[in-house]
């Protein structure tokens, strides 16, 4: 079982996780990565590495599929915004391939990518979430501080906290197609959550972002909060999922309200892992057609993760990321 | 902890419908050489030829001695006592049974279901879909042993798995689908009658390899797998 993570980038630990669980499982395969950057971390640590165009190139899906068929690849993992539109789109060529693409439908990727159309969405459902408005329907005086984002946006790029008419008025116009949300002043918490192929939830482990820096967690704990987990499960009744999403969320009036909805792996889904929740194994078995039980909260509470940075140090003539040129099929050796 | 894991081919020339089968050739090699290469080809475990210690066997002993395949000869009618004593003999306490009539295996059936077996922790495991005489099973040795001590029947003694099959409360029995792909169950390539081998002659002609995939055979048995990248 070959396992593919495109856009690898930084994603070191979500390498190493499924590297592990192959091992753990006892299942031999290898885990191949692309990026568009030689550079990238997650290059230096995979089995093996493909320079792939970006996300919204026309040959971006040629080329995973190309991928995918000379590696054999059983499973494919996504884990930016970009391309979960273009995977959810495709998971029926993928599978044709032999390979389960791990993510949701383009319908459900769309519905997350668009901020306003999520909120309308969990509004319609009766699931809290942060009041969400486009420009022309905001109050003339609305309550400040608000947020404001593009609506089609990707991690925290183009984020503001806006805390007058006249940084209001700036901001509209600055960021592209914005958003406003009510801004919800409290500890922040991100729900890891796996579903299975038929979109009911396998795993939900909320965790508390303590320090975030870039958008990620640098240091945080998992928490056991049944309200985290229920509302977890709302939004598996609400939305039809596929392998792994996280779900972001501040507390009104001490009550979870979602913000944003991530059709991919988390940033700090390693914490997930350490706390017993293996999402990686739980895909691979997923991929090999063995049936996973639902195991909503199984995991640890008040497992810590604190994090650091590290370096790989490169010899010049190794900064090379190769194409993948299509190898002969098993049955066509000599 | 890893369990050592062998493919064990059942094989032997004395055949009630189409006797010799085993040696008759196909694009110029034997259904036994067809069934060896395809099993040894990827390297997920060694292969080993179960056949009957009948000395008209002996020739199936030769070619797979040719091939480097490792060899067991045991009782020609108890072929689930067979199957127990090759694996006690090699030490595989993962076995993958293969069957002798079968040339279009699956190459990569024997890992597939090696690392299901291991990760679903199972004692059984077989996919459905797959082409007729494409697939194998994989079962451990454990469950074999216990299958060997609690029948007698001569259907469970004979066809090795269908008492684990049939008791699921006794073992923990995995049904896979096979990978989309490959999904072609109406498809035969298994060697049974004579009409059987003309019709395989003529897929294994038209794929035009040595060792074709199974995809390959599938789209030369005439019905096409959608593979082309765009």
């Amino acid at each position: 079982m070959n396992v593919l993570i495109t856009a690898a980038s930084r994603r070191v630990p979500l390498v190493q996780a499924f590297n592990n669980a192959l091992v753990s499982l006892g299942v031999p395969g290898r885990v191949v990565v692309t990026d568009v950057n030689p550079l990238s971390p997650a290059v230096q640590v995979a089995d093996r590495a493909y320079r792939v165009p970006l996300a919204h190139d026309p040959e971006y899906l040629a080329e995973l599929l190309k991928i995918c068929e000379s590696e054999r690849i059983g499973l494919a993992v996504p884990t930016i915004d970009d391309e979960a539109e273009l995977f959810g789109a495709a998971r029926e060529r993928f599978a044709e391939l032999g390979t389960l693409a791990a993510c949701s439908s383009q319908s459900t990727a769309a519905l997350c990518n668009d901020k306003y159309a999520t909120w309308r969405h969990l509004a319609a459902a009766g699931i809290p979430a942060a009041r969400t408005y486009l420009p022309k329907d905001l109050a003339s005086k609305p309550p400040f501080p608000l947020f404001i984002k593009p609506r089609i946006g990707r991690g925290a790029v183009g984020a503001h906290r806006i805390r007058n008419k006249r940084e209001l008025d700036f901001f509209v116009r600055y960021v592209d197609k914005p958003v406003i949300q009510e801004y919800l002043e409290s500890p922040e918490y991100t729900i890891d959550v796996l579903c299975d192929l038929n979109g009911r939830p396998v795993h939900i482990v909320p965790r508390e972002r303590v320090v975030i820096r870039a958008g990620v967690m640098d240091r945080g704990r998992t928490v056991k909060w049944p309200a985290l987990i229920e509302l977890a499960e709302q939004v598996c009744q609400a939305i039809p999922f596929v392998g792994a999403f996280n779900i972001q969320c501040r507390l009104r009036e001490g009550w979870p309200a979602i913000f944003e909805i991530n059709p991919r792996f988390s940033g700090g889904i390693p914490l997930t892992i350490a706390a017993g929740a293996d999402f990686p194994k739980l895909l691979i078995k997923m991929a090999l057609g063995i049936p996973v039980p639902p195991a909503i909260g199984d995991f640890k509470e008040g497992t810590w993760m604190t994090s650091y940075e590290t370096s790989f140090f490169l010899d010049e003539t190794s900064l090379r990321l190769p194409v993948c040129e299509p190898r002969a099929r098993m049955g066509e050796v000599a | 902890m890893r369990r050592r894991a062998g493919i064990i081919l059942q094989a032997r020339l004395g055949s009630s419908r189409l006797p010799g089968k085993a040696l008759a050739t196909i694009a110029g090699q034997t259904i036994l050489e067809h069934c060896l290469r395809r099993l040894m080809f990827p390297g997920v475990a060694p292969v080993v030829l179960a056949t009957t210690d009948r000395s008209e066997d002996q020739a199936l002993v030769d070619v797979a001695e040719r091939l480097g395949a490792a060899v067991f000869r045991g009782d020609a009618s108890d072929v689930l006592g067979r199957f127990v004593a090759a694996a006690a003999a090699f030490g595989f306490e993962s076995i993958v049974r293969a069957t002798g009539d079968n040339p279009g295996t699956d190459i990569e059936a024997p890992g597939r279901l090696l690392s299901a077996l291991r990760a679903a922790e199972a004692d059984y495991v077989h996919e459905q879909g797959l082409p007729y005489g494409a697939a194998v099973e994989a079962v451990t040795r454990d469950a074999l042993i216990r299958a060997a001590h609690e029948t007698t029947q001569p259907d469970d003694r004979e066809h090795v798995t269908i008492y684990v099959r049939r008791n699921t409360h006794l073992f923990h029995v995995l049904e896979l689908l096979a990978p989309a792909p490959l999904r072609r169950p109406g498809v035969r390539l298994t060697v049974d009658t004579a009409e059987d081998l003309a019709r395989v002659r003529a897929i294994f002609e038209r794929a035009g390899s040595d060792m074709p995939s199974l995809r390959q055979l599938i789209e030369a048995a005439g019905h096409p797998v959608r593979s082309e990248v765009a």
